[in-house]
């Protein structure tokens, strides 16, 4: 009979700390919000290399939230802990709290995710992707024509007009910053900012990010004929020049210097850049501008991925500030796009006709997809005419841009 | 402060910080391409001075037919030699084909007047018959 009564007990004690009993309703509404993105990822391929690790972290932590928490720590008094552990050495930390001393005795360890996520809290992992985007990019049609960084820089005015935007709907001024450089369109940099400013909002803030990053096809094409006229987008742009070695070599380390002197808060993500350009456009370090490309590349967006969406738990993510939170990104997002393509005509009309305004809505820096958007929309009106190179210029310009604009949030607002 | 005061000083900075960054970027870029493009084309030019001229090299004429004709013939050839090597070349090119206009002894190749060990085995090797 005393088994068959240990046998129950064992079987409710297993029940009650399960999921089914344990887990409040927010979390199960979670993990249909990661079906979902798990359903776009696979299916619809919208940036499925991020979009899969955060949904599954997102997953994970509703399931079984212990698994972003990390590890507890006890404090015990030291003259009582001495007293019952006679003839131990103890190794703990000693801390002082209101005259007395204790023990700090981690007892716990953490969840995986809570050790992953460290390299995003202490801001690790956005400037690793900087590394390899450095790498992957090709600035020879920015260098060739340099007058691209205007068009990558009037796209980052949504940003700051969603800032304001932002501060009227009545978040604080911290939570604005992070919510405005959803208009950047550019991952790791949303998450970079929003780890210094609203930490809190991470989660809500880099699935926007990036499910924006993924719509861009979606997103861009309508403004893009709202604001041009046909002749506008047939408009045939002249051969880009050549860019010899040396100047693709030298333009890193100017920027690099530059950018890192003008805005010191913007050197972390433009040092990574401009180091993983260098490395590819060196020809000396084969090997490691490979790994920053690849290797390093792939597993950071794994952790970087998991960890993300870990901060994605049903208390944080259910809540009217992530509603507010999406429209605000997508609102910056199409004023990113607006303002590139309003920019893409002062230089058409300054040129006489010599630029076709469709590539200023690459100056949203989602790379290449933005650039391909261009090409698209351009080859809709002319299908002689390939723009995907003279965009790509104004794309590369919208990563610098970007990043600049963090770097004057964060040196205002952190 | 409010809220909406920092939110406008903020817009304002933004914009022109980012448009002043990325025009200043413009003027270096611009500038840097210029100095590399004059540099890379002044090492061209500097190359292109320092080449050698090219040389001309004299074309080698054949030698008329009258000074060979009139070239002294080998007198320590014996004309038996000479008329059985002529022969042999009427057979080999066509009777009347070409006219031989002068047989000369090949050099010895070493003090002792014979070749060495290695270069008549060479010889031997390649006017062996099959």
């Amino acid at each position: 009979m005393e088994f068959i009564n240990q046998f129950l007990e064992s079987i409710v004690s297993i029940f009650s700390n399960s999921g089914f009993a344990t887990l409040p309703w927010q979390n199960y509404i979670m993990i249909l919000v990661s079906f979902v993105l798990i359903y776009l990822a696979i299916k619809k391929q919208f940036e499925p290399l991020v979009l899969l690790p955060i949904a599954i972290g997102m997953l994970l932590v509703n399931l079984y939230p212990g698994i972003a928490i990390g590890g507890q720590t006890h404090y015990y008094p030291v003259n009582e802990y001495l007293a019952t552990h006679a003839g131990e050495n103890v190794t703990y930390a000693r801390v002082v709290i209101n005259g007395v001393e204790y023990f700090a005795k981690p007892d716990e360890v953490g969840g995986l995710l809570y050790y992953l996520y460290q390299g995003v809290k202490h801001g690790i992992y956005p400037p690793l992707i900087f590394l390899g985007i450095g790498a992957m990019t090709d600035f020879g049609p920015l260098i060739s024509n340099p007058k691209s960084f205007i068009l990558g820089a009037a796209a980052q005015i949504g940003i700051f007009i969603t800032f304001i935007g932002a501060v009227l709907l009545g978040f604080n001024t911290k939570e604005a910053g992070a919510i405005g450089i959803i208009g950047g369109a550019d991952g790791p940099t949303a998450i970079y900012v929003t780890t210094i400013l609203a930490q809190h909002l991470l989660g809500p803030i880099a699935v926007a990010a990036y499910s924006y990053m993924a719509l861009v096809p979606i997103i861009q094409p309508p403004i893009m004929r709202l604001l041009t006229t046909k002749e506008e987008r047939s408009i045939k742009m002249v051969q880009l020049r050549p860019v010899s070695k040396l100047e693709k070599i030298l333009f890193p380390i100017i920027v690099m210097v530059i950018v890192s002197l003008l805005l010191p808060d913007a050197a972390t993500l433009i040092g990574m850049l401009m180091f993983g350009n260098l490395m590819r456009e060196s020809g000396v370090v084969d090997r490691i501008s490979k790994t920053a490309q690849n290797e390093l590349m792939n597993i950071i967006t794994i952790f970087l991925g998991l960890s993300v969406g870990s901060t994605a738990t049903g208390k944080v993510f259910l809540s009217p500030k992530t509603l507010g939170i999406i429209l605000l990104g997508l609102f910056a997002f199409m004023m990113g796009t607006a303002f590139g393509v309003l920019f893409g005509k002062i230089m058409c009309k300054a040129t006489g006709g010599k630029v076709n305004p469709l590539i200023g809505s690459a100056g949203v820096s989602a790379v290449p997809m933005a650039a391909r958007v261009s090409q698209k929309v351009g080859q809709e009106e002319n299908p002689s005419n390939f723009l995907l190179m003279h965009a790509m210029g104004p794309n590369v310009a919208g990563v610098v841009g970007s990043a600049v604009a963090a770097g004057v949030l964060i040196s205002i607002l952190a | 402060m409010s809220e909406m005061k920092v939110g406008l000083i903020i817009l304002l900075t933004g914009i022109v910080v980012v448009f002043g960054v990325l025009v200043l970027l413009i003027f270096i870029i611009k500038m840097y391409s210029t100095a590399v493009s004059n540099a890379q084309s002044r090492i061209e030019q500097s190359k292109t001075t320092k080449e050698p001229k090219p040389v001309k090299v004299a074309e080698s004429k054949p030698e008329p037919i009258e000074k060979a004709q009139t070239e002294q013939p080998d007198d320590t050839i014996p004309g038996e030699i000479i008329a059985a090597i002529a022969a042999a070349v009427d057979t080999v090119f066509g009777e009347g084909a070409v006219t031989v206009t002068s047989v000369k002894k090949a050099k010895r190749q070493n003090s002792s007047g014979r070749y060495n060990a290695w270069r008549s085995a060479g010889m031997a090797e390649n006017t062996r018959a099959f």
